[in-house]
């Protein structure tokens, strides 16, 4: 069975807002995403997290999203940060180049302090 | 050399649309697994396998996606052709830059996952196919 996806936005204080993913991110489902990330860039926040520690599957339409993001993050003087504890994601990353581009955590909290 | 499986030719024909391209990277999961690849390669083969249909999905609208997964010696061959006059493929609009920036990170994982793919036009119909190697270490 797949994985039910799912994106839970938490923000406390004036701490970065994190958007916690869940399940598979392909084409189908990567322009929640987008959208997602746009509408922080939109409300003013300069800097976001995505965490993906519970992701089970990435494809190259999220990782598109998320560079775009990250591009748009950077534009506002920001940055987008991810939370990366899978084998699976942390391979994508790393045989896209992408591992370099991105600052990457361990854990939601490190990520949110920067 | 492993025993040979009881069958080595699957076929699947589905719908040449977003929302039906889990079926297909999870089916060539779980006949990977059944040909004993092993857990790294079986996840390898599921990332390269959407993005095999991606690449047949994201050209003109087509009716449906013929995938052919086969086992040939030890190397599995998956081969996707976008076949028919289609509609929509569900494909939602990206921003400026991305869908060119996400066909080039499919290429980068292709190169990285699997040991040969390709892509083609014949006949008016669009052709995508891999090839990856199982390990043998049962010797």
């Amino acid at each position: 069975m797949e994985d039910v996806f799912e994106i839970v936005e938490h923000t406390e204080g004036g701490a970065p807002p994190v958007l916690s993913v869940r399940g598979e991110i392909d084409v189908s489902t990567a322009p929640e995403l987008r959208d997602r990330l746009l509408g922080l860039s939109q409300s003013g926040h300069q800097t976001a997290v995505v965490d993906l520690a519970q992701v089970t599957f990435l494809d190259s339409t999220a990782l598109g999203v998320l560079v775009s993001g990250l591009k748009r993050f950077r534009e506002n003087g920001g940055d987008l940060r991810l939370v990366v504890t899978g084998r699976s994601v942390m391979k994508v990353l790393e045989i896209t180049g992408l591992v370099e581009v991105f600052p990457i955590f361990d854990t939601v909290a490190a990520a949110v302090s920067g | 050399m492993m025993p040979e499986p009881e069958a080595t030719r699957v076929e699947l024909s589905i719908p040449a649309s977003v929302e039906w391209l889990a079926l297909a990277r999870t089916t060539g999961a779980a006949i990977a697994s059944r040909w004993a690849f092993t857990y790294d390669e079986i996840a390898d083969l599921r990332l390269a396998i959407d993005e095999l249909c991606l690449s047949l999905v994201e050209g003109p609208p087509a009716a449906r996606l013929d995938l052919l997964y086969a086992l040939e010696g030890d190397a599995l061959t998956v081969e996707g052709r976008a076949v028919g006059a289609g509609r929509a493929t569900g494909i939602s609009p990206s921003e400026g830059g991305e869908a060119v920036l996400s066909s080039d990170l499919s290429g980068r994982i292709l190169d990285a996952l699997v040991d040969a793919h390709g892509t083609e036009n014949h006949d008016g119909s669009r052709r995508a196919w891999l090839r990856k190697q199982r390990s043998t270490q049962d010797a």
